[in-house]
């Protein structure tokens, strides 16, 4: 019961944290990702290889700033948010401790996805073996996330 | 809303009600569009123009003599010329394309604050303030694929220079756009926020 009261408690800190600045960040990194990968982007391509880099290199930092700035804040409020799935979606006979965990590493498992599919164009124009390094990373760390999903489904089944 | 913040908005908008200061500030706006709105339509048409001719006759035509004048060949010149006249065409509309772009970011501000029922003059100069940087951005832009080419042509370093001028440009100003907004969505995810926290607890 305790440990329900802290699990709140901390909802209520986190919830209130993401206020301002996650928006703000996250905002503008879309923003500058949306003119850097639909327009300028296009642009530098038609001058040159070197340009086209440059540019990206140009629109790559300032995203991955505000980006990683965001981060720990998203990752509070997918907590927070597998709180409240596990409260409404409830499967099998997992206690509910263990339901956020699954629900935990379900979001980061979409998060890691939506990160790497903005990072797609950066990558690719720096060069292809690069994107392929990382999207390798990302179905790794994906297939740890799934692996710890199944883990929990398969021993609350054999108890 | 409270006594002081009814009172630091009837000191906002001098004394006026937020419908009437949106409907005034709708009207200014519309007005900034309607005045300088058809001499920057025409200019834009007479650059359109230039850039036209330019592509399709002028370049081609010098393109294919051989001449040499102090070392710069035809078709950098020819170039040149149409650099500077589209410069001076931009440039001669450049304070009524910011009115207009203002003035658009205005209509736009009022349209979406009526959408999703704002009701604080700040809010208003937030969404304008925001809406104007993207509107400028993509202005630049447009203006940017005008000149690429013919700066190409005088030396292919110049486009990329100014290019990445402008990129560097853009991420600031998108920046400061989003700062303008932030607190628009601040609150807006702060009431979504404050939903989740309910059903957590529940």
């Amino acid at each position: 019961m305790n440990s329900k009261k802290e699990v709140f408690e901390e909802d209520e800190t986190a919830v209130k944290s993401i206020k301002y600045s996650t928006t703000y960040n996250l905002s503008a990194a879309v923003l500058i990702w949306l003119f850097g990968v639909l327009v300028f982007i296009p642009i530098a391509d038609t001058i040159n290889v070197q340009t086209r880099l440059f540019v990206n290199l140009i629109v790559f930092i300032p995203f991955t700033i505000l980006l990683l700035k965001a981060v720990p804040r998203v990752k509070r409020l997918l907590e927070v948010f597998a709180v409240v799935l596990a409260k409404k979606f409830k499967f099998m006979e997992v206690k509910e401790d263990e339901q956020i965990i699954v629900f935990k590493k379900f979001l980061h498992m979409m998060f890691i996805i939506v990160v790497y599919l903005f990072y797609f164009p950066f990558l690719n124009n720096f060069h292809p073996a690069i994107n392929g390094i990382v999207l390798i990373v990302a179905l790794l760390w994906n297939f740890f996330l799934l692996f710890g999903i199944l883990q929990i489904a398969l021993n609350s089944k054999m108890k | 809303m409270s006594k002081k913040e009814e009172v630091k908005t009837e000191e906002t908008t001098g004394g006026k009600g937020i419908d009437v200061y949106g409907a005034e500030a709708y009207a200014e706006s519309a007005k900034a569009v309607r005045e300088v709105g058809a001499r920057v339509v025409l200019s834009i048409i007479a650059a359109i123009l230039i850039w036209l001719f330019g592509e399709m006759i002028f370049l081609p035509i010098a393109k294919s003599m051989a001449q040499v004048f102090y070392g710069y060949p035809v078709h950098s010149i020819i170039s040149f010329i149409i650099v500077v006249v589209l410069a001076i065409i931009i440039f001669s509309v450049f304070v009524d394309i910011r009115k207009l772009t203002s003035g658009i970011a205005g209509i736009l501000a009022f349209e979406v604050g009526k959408v999703s029922g704002e009701s604080n003059i700040e809010s208003f100069r937030h969404y304008r303030i925001a809406l104007d940087g993207i509107i400028y951005v993509i202005v630049v832009s447009l203006a940017y694929l005008l000149f690429a080419d013919y700066l190409g042509q005088i030396h292919p370093a110049i486009p990329a220079i100014l290019l990445i001028l402008i990129v560097i440009w853009s991420v600031f100003a998108l920046w400061r756009s989003t700062r303008a907004i932030a607190s628009e969505l601040g609150r807006h995810t702060s009431k979504w926020a404050e939903e989740l926290e309910k059903r957590s607890k529940k």
